[in-house]
């Protein structure tokens, strides 16, 4: 115990102890987010990075602030039953709530082509969503920072966009790509790949019955590959559900402390702390 | 500097650290808002602020532009729009860093942290306690049509920072505080309020009878301190009060109402505006209304079946030119609601005044906005115009001050600290969470990107 009662130990402690919650927290907050798979390796570590450092420090003010100073509190029964039941409410539901927490992203190469039936007219590709969840998926690795990608008549275009699939979403809706071109597209035919999977779609205003602006692919789009970064998927699952414990803990004492801090707090305390 | 405020400086308390920490997490809320499109009526308050940016004083009637008119309309948030513009182009004559446009997004941005700020102070004083200033600051923020609508140019920020602040130093008023020094920054709000807003008339009346109210209980008690700093209070309240006769007085002399219509201004063909609801259209009158009466959707029906979930679905969710309504968010939003009053008649007391003001001002407004709805409704055969809980964005923090001070009456220690626990989790997982959770899904396709 005489480890504990020597300052710089018990910060180098509390740091630590800082840096894992950090890291929790910014797993459990990163990985929720599809922008967080959609960059690249460098990216993705910048951010964690950054994140990780901004909670390390917001933790450790907490840890001062608001979790040491009620330590003798926590072993009180009804206290200990408030953190038990907040870290059941807060897991439960960050595990239901979490579409994307849970899912294993998939790197998914794209080809698009265009071939007009008259003249030189371009396709405007003004959206590529997730059928289902309407998620819009980036356009960056086409060669643009926004939509629309335009695809000139005989020319294709290449990208890759980051599929995220749950197994029990897949439950509920299979995987698919939607397509959404400019209003009235340009007769044509429209090529897409996915995976080397291809399919194609005739634009025609004349045809019987005109497919719309928007077309559904969904060939090929199980076949993209997992992100190096997710080396084995039970383990990735493991890590993942490490950070939602650890931050789930972490948060239940911290709104212990916090609701404690707001229901005694009193003016002439404060004062007197202030040495008024 | 003393070596006590030294000491404060270098060891702040928590609740400063965490205003702090939510005014930046407002402000980076408010910006990425700014970068969204479909905040209410951009093109109009885009015209006005580039006509304000013309002239240092009131521009000129455009006879040659449609309905939109100039004069006699409340000026002060485009004026200010328009002075931030002539500066900007001033500093930044060529290749400015952004454009004006989305410079008047982060100056409502700002006009809003504010707001924030001053639900904080309100909550404080009303509550005598800090964190419960913190909590009402960090409900506001979280608010997503209020955040929404900070990311976008409109008068309504402006308007909702004077209600608020106007609010505030009412408090102070009914708290005893320096009677002559809060009546008359609460004065200066409501007029700077009033100038930005027609809609914000009302909330001055409303401000006005509670603090009428006082004036009449107190009368022997208060004290009138006339120092430097009251002095030059009330001679800025002064000013202020000759801009607000300068443009409501002379409407109601000249066009007897308090704004002129188009009609007014322009001729019939110019003033065309929402054609489409039209064809709807009924003449309000009340001995038509009288003999009609069984063919009318009566209005206790209305709000309990239209109306009140309508405002609960546009405070907490987003209804605009692009709309979004998290359904599991705004039911656990309105069951707190529900909370609240369960607390409120719980915990209610005759003698808590400034808390009675507090709901007076919030159910009047309530209901003042509620009959404007109706009797819109009725005028266009419940066509549901124009009915949105932007319009009462003015009242926001007074409701979350309000909410604060009942959830800290709790006597129950575990459920207050519950009620507390989980308010922040419902606020914070429908507001900034729900704006990065669902970013690729939503606000992703709304995106502005330069």
């Amino acid at each position: 115990m005489k480890l504990f009662q020597n300052k710089v130990t018990r910060i180098a402690l509390l740091l630590l102890l800082s840096l894992l919650v950090a890291v929790s927290l910014s797993g459990r907050i990163l990985f929720s987010l599809p922008f967080f798979y959609e960059q690249n390796n460098n990216q993705r570590i910048l951010t964690s990075l950054l994140i990780t450092l901004m909670f390390c420090g917001l933790v450790f003010i907490a840890y001062n602030t608001l979790i040491l100073p009620f330590l003798s509190l926590y072993l009180k029964w009804k206290n200990v039953i408030f953190i038990i039941l907040m870290i059941i409410i807060l897991i439960s539901t960050s595990s239901i709530n979490s579409l994307y927490y849970w899912s294993i992203p998939k790197e998914n190469n794209i080809e698009i082509c265009f071939d007009a039936a008259e003249g030189s007219k371009n396709l405007q590709i003004h959206k590529l969503i997730e059928s289902h969840t309407k998620r819009l998926y980036s356009p960056v690795s086409f060669g643009v920072d926004q939509y629309p990608i335009i695809i000139p008549s005989g020319e294709c275009v290449n990208g890759k966009i980051i599929t995220m699939y749950w197994k029990y979403t897949l439950m509920l809706f299979f995987p698919s790509l939607t397509a959404v071109a400019q209003k009235e597209p340009p007769d044509g035919r429209f090529y897409l790949s996915i995976n080397d999977v291809p399919s194609v779609v005739y634009f025609d205003k004349n045809a019987e019955e005109p497919i719309g602006n928007e077309v559904n692919f969904n060939e090929g789009i199980e076949d993209g590959e997992t992100l190096p970064f997710v080396i084995h998927k039970y383990l990735y699952t493991a890590v993942k559900a490490i950070c939602l414990i650890v931050s789930s803990i972490f948060l239940s004492l911290f709104f212990f402390g916090l609701t404690e801090k707001i229901m005694n707090y009193s003016p002439a305390k404060s004062n007197q702390s202030h040495g008024n | 500097m003393t070596a006590l405020k030294l000491k404060k400086f270098n060891n702040p308390p928590l609740h400063k650290i965490l205003l702090g920490l939510i005014l930046i997490y407002f402000v980076i809320f408010g910006v990425v808002m700014a970068y969204t499109n479909g905040q209410p009526d951009q093109s109009p308050h885009q015209y006005y602020s580039e006509r304000f940016t013309q002239t240092w004083g009131i521009p000129e009637e455009d006879m040659s532009v449609g309905s939109r008119i100039v004069t006699g309309q409340p000026y002060l948030y485009y004026w200010l729009n328009g002075a931030i513009a002539k500066i900007y182009q001033f500093v930044f004559p060529h290749n400015p860093p952004i454009r004006v446009v989305m410079l008047w997004r982060l100056f409502s941005v700002f006009l809003s942290s504010f707001t924030v700020y001053y639900c904080y102070k309100a909550a404080k004083k009303l509550t005598n306690n800090p964190y419960g200033g913190i909590l009402a600051a960090f409900f506001l923020s979280n608010t997503l049509m209020f955040v929404f609508v900070s990311g976008g140019n409109s008068y309504d920020n402006l308007m909702n920072l004077a209600g608020m602040a106007a609010i505030y130093h009412l408090i102070n008023v009914y708290k005893q505080e320096d009677f002559v020094k809060h009546t008359a920054l609460t004065g200066i709000w409501v007029i700077i309020g009033s100038l930005a807003k027609k809609q914000c008339l009302l909330l001055t009346l409303i401000i006005f009878l509670a603090w009428l109210v006082f004036v009449i209980r107190n009368f022997k008690n208060i004290e009138l301190r006339f120092n430097k700093v009251n002095i030059l209070i009330i001679l800025l309240f002064v000013g202020f009060l000759i801009l607000f006769l300068g443009l409501y007085g002379v409407n109601i002399i000249r066009y007897s109402r308090t704004t002129p219509s188009c009609n007014q201004i322009k001729p019939p063909e110019k003033c065309g505006a929402f054609d489409y609801r039209w064809e709807y259209f009924q003449r309000f009158n009340l001995n038509l209304i009288w003999f009609q009466r069984d063919d009318i959707i009566n209005p206790v029906r209305y709000a309990f079946e239209y109306w009140l979930f309508q405002m609960a679905e546009s405070t907490w969710g987003i209804l605009s030119h692009n709309t979004f309504i998290p359904m599991l968010s705004i039911g656990l939003h309105t069951i707190l609601v529900i909370w609240w009053f369960g607390c409120l008649t719980r915990y209610w007391k005759w003698k808590d005044t400034a808390v009675n003001m507090l709901l007076f001002i919030l159910f009047s407004y309530c209901i003042y906005v509620f009959f404007w709805n109706y009797i819109t409704e009725v005028k266009f055969s419940f066509q549901h115009y124009g009915v949105t809980g932007r319009y009462l964005s003015p009242i926001y923090g007074t409701l979350f001050t309000l909410m604060v001070y009942y959830f800290l009456k709790i006597k129950h220690v575990f459920i207050k600290r519950l009620t507390i626990t989980l308010s922040i989790m419902i606020y914070f997982s429908g507001g900034f969470w729900m704006y990065l959770s669902r970013y690729s899904e939503i606000f992703y396709h709304w995106r502005i990107f330069k």
